[in-house]
């Protein structure tokens, strides 16, 4: 899919959650964190804000939105149960903060192209993109599928297989 | 057929294999996310199983109660399950599958914090993914670590064997199973790592160490040669090479209270007083601290302190006793301990400080007056002190500081009686501290002869 625009974000998404610091190597440990990058393994966290641009609603930086998978153009959110229905266009402003200086932003514009709702409140939505930032979504899906490398070589480092 | 075919039709052979082994297991999906559950349910059913056989936790108490109904063989988990952590359901499922080499482990999470992902790693899960995940690498990673697992390489079958014979402490056979696993890898880790621990089971210092040296050599993070080596040292009285191999442990595999307690045992038992304050660190990333770590952690931080203050590095010195009493929170002896030190240095206005941090619940107890005492003591006149310290033990706060200072006072008052009866019945109250009142007893006696 074509993107159609590129967004800059100037939005600030609200309550942001500290970042968790590693702990720094010792000089003589320096040559190990060489071979296996131990500061990587800061905690990241996403933060997601929601416009509903069709409900005119709006919800910033909520604890209970959760983004659980994604493909080439969809994103799988967990929100609350009012956040948009099926047909709806929402604006999304995604933070993560990956420990590196500066966060990532992504915004981008989309339809609901499923909405489940599920138990206590809480719903299940595919968002389809409709406009989004070629780079930034780049950078999102690298950062992701790069810690996910950097845990596994880890893992094989550890354990020794 | 072309490599391109040989490629796809190796992938076609290794998703069937799969699909043919979930499809008569029983997998549990543990998450606190229902979104989360269903995609992952979804995607396992793409894979070859039976949605019949999949049940989903949503807390830590619904997974163990399945665990123990239906011994799943497939475990999926976020590592946060509300208040407990998902890995600790892998011990449960361990205990309720005999036979751990045809079961799967898998975390499904977001938390990727170094401490998450190194105790997963020391545990021995099968593989770690994060959230936000693709279906493709989900699919890939469970594939990947399933035919690990389930269709092992030459090297890691004879590595298996070998922990059979050890297991039926055939250490020689062991060790000559593991010696042939060497060779069966290009960097045979983890085979050094058993023959390190047949030769410690036969007690071949020596050749232990040498092994885990090995193992070392060929991947320096590798745990259990790590582990094993660390061990070893401590049981060869080694107590400064055994703390430079639990330094890098504690770094790597930072999750493990129990090892940050022997990490600063260490560190003061060989001096080496710069390091505790990373370890500070590392405590303050701890998801769960017991209280013997913190007592450790503020022990260690108290002697660092010490240190500093005997070093005449105050500010040093400041800061590690901050951190202390941080840590410390409502635990008061470990503010005793900090304003001891600092009058012990003379260090009076910080020692005054460092009163006020009592936290105001625990301004009634017996180490906040016995502190209270002690500095008041600086500053008034012989008879006041007396008078306080005799309405302290009305109130029934008895501390053999409160008692010293007052045989002190009540010596130099001339109130010998009251002091003999005071030392009386402070060795009554504490006989292990009998050594303080006898000193007592002499300074009295010193006094009667000078007179």
């Amino acid at each position: 899919m074509a993107p159609k625009k590129s967004f800059s974000s100037s939005r600030i998404i609200k309550n942001q959650k500290p970042i968790l610091k590693a702990v720094p190597a010792p000089a003589d440990l320096a040559e190990l964190d060489a071979l296996v990058k131990a500061s990587d393994f800061v905690s990241m966290q996403t933060r997601i804000g929601i416009t509903n641009n069709t409900a005119k609603t709006e919800l910033l930086g909520d604890d209970h939105v959760k983004l659980i998978e994604f493909s080439e153009d969809t994103l799988t959110l967990e929100v609350p149960k009012n956040v948009g229905s099926q047909g709806h266009n929402l604006t999304l402003n995604i933070t993560v903060y990956d420990g590196s200086q500066s966060p990532l932003l992504l915004v981008c514009t989309g339809k609901i192209e499923a909405f489940e709702a599920l138990e206590n409140k809480i719903g299940k939505i595919v968002v389809r993109f409709i406009q989004y930032d070629v780079d930034a979504w780049r950078k999102f899906i690298n950062t992701f599928s790069s810690r996910q490398d950097d845990i596994e070589t880890f893992f094989r480092a550890a354990r020794g297989y | 057929m072309d490599k391109k075919n040989e490629v796809k039709f190796k992938a076609e052979q290794q998703a069937k294999f799969f699909s043919d082994y979930l499809s008569d297991k029983r997998i549990l999906i543990a998450d606190p996310s229902s979104v989360s559950r269903s995609a992952l349910a979804k995607i396992l059913t793409t894979m070859g199983a039976k949605i019949g056989h999949i049940s989903l936790a949503m807390n830590f108490r619904t997974a163990e109660e399945e665990i123990k109904k239906n011994a799943p063989k497939v475990l999926i988990c976020d590592y946060d399950l509300g208040k407990n952590c998902g890995l600790d359901l892998l011990q449960k499922q361990r205990l309720q599958n005999s036979d751990a080499k045809d079961s799967l482990f898998i975390l499904v999470t977001g938390n990727t914090s170094q401490t998450a992902v190194a105790r997963a790693a020391e545990e021995d899960v099968d593989t770690y993914i994060i959230k936000p995940f693709t279906p493709e690498t989900l699919r890939n990673s469970i594939l990947k670590a399933a035919l690990a697992k389930l269709q092992p390489s030459e090297y890691l079958k004879t590595i298996e064997r070998g922990k059979l014979e050890l297991s039926q402490a055939k250490v020689d056979d062991a060790i000559k199973t593991f010696e042939f696993a060497k060779s069966l890898d290009p960097a045979p880790a983890l085979a050094c790592s058993y023959l390190g621990q047949a030769h410690l089971m036969k007690k071949v210092m020596n050749s232990a160490e040498g092994s885990y040296q090995r193992g070392l050599e060929f991947n320096k993070i590798h745990y259990k040669c790590l582990v094993g080596l660390y061990e070893t040292l401590m049981a060869g009285n080694r107590p400064r090479d055994a703390y430079e191999v639990i330094k890098k442990i504690s770094h790597y595999f930072p999750a493990n209270p129990q090892r940050l307690t022997a990490v600063l045992r260490l560190a003061i038992v060989t001096q080496s007083y710069e390091d505790v304050e990373r370890y500070y660190r590392i405590f303050t990333g701890l998801d769960n601290r017991n209280e013997e770590i913190i007592k450790y952690i503020c022990a260690a931080l108290v002697v660092c302190g010490k240190y500093y203050l005997g070093q005449k590095h105050g500010t040093r010195a400041m800061e590690l006793f901050q951190k202390a009493a941080t840590a410390a929170s409502s635990r008061t002896h470990i503010l005793r301990e900090i304003i001891l030190g600092l009058l012990e240095s003379n260090y009076v206005q910080q020692a005054e400080d460092f009163l006020k941090k009592f936290p105001p619940e625990t301004q009634n107890s017996v180490d906040y007056h016995a502190m209270n005492y002690l500095l008041t003591n600086r500053v008034l006149l012989p008879s006041l002190i007396i008078e306080r310290g005799r309405e302290l033990l009305g109130k029934g706060i008895y501390d053999p500081m409160i008692y010293k200072i007052l045989i002190q006072r009540s010596i130099e008052m001339g109130l010998t009686p009251s002091a003999e009866d005071l030392i009386r019945d402070g060795i009554a109250r504490w006989p292990d501290q009998k050594e303080l009142f006898d000193k007592e007893l002499k300074r009295i006696a010193d006094a009667e002869n000078a007179a």
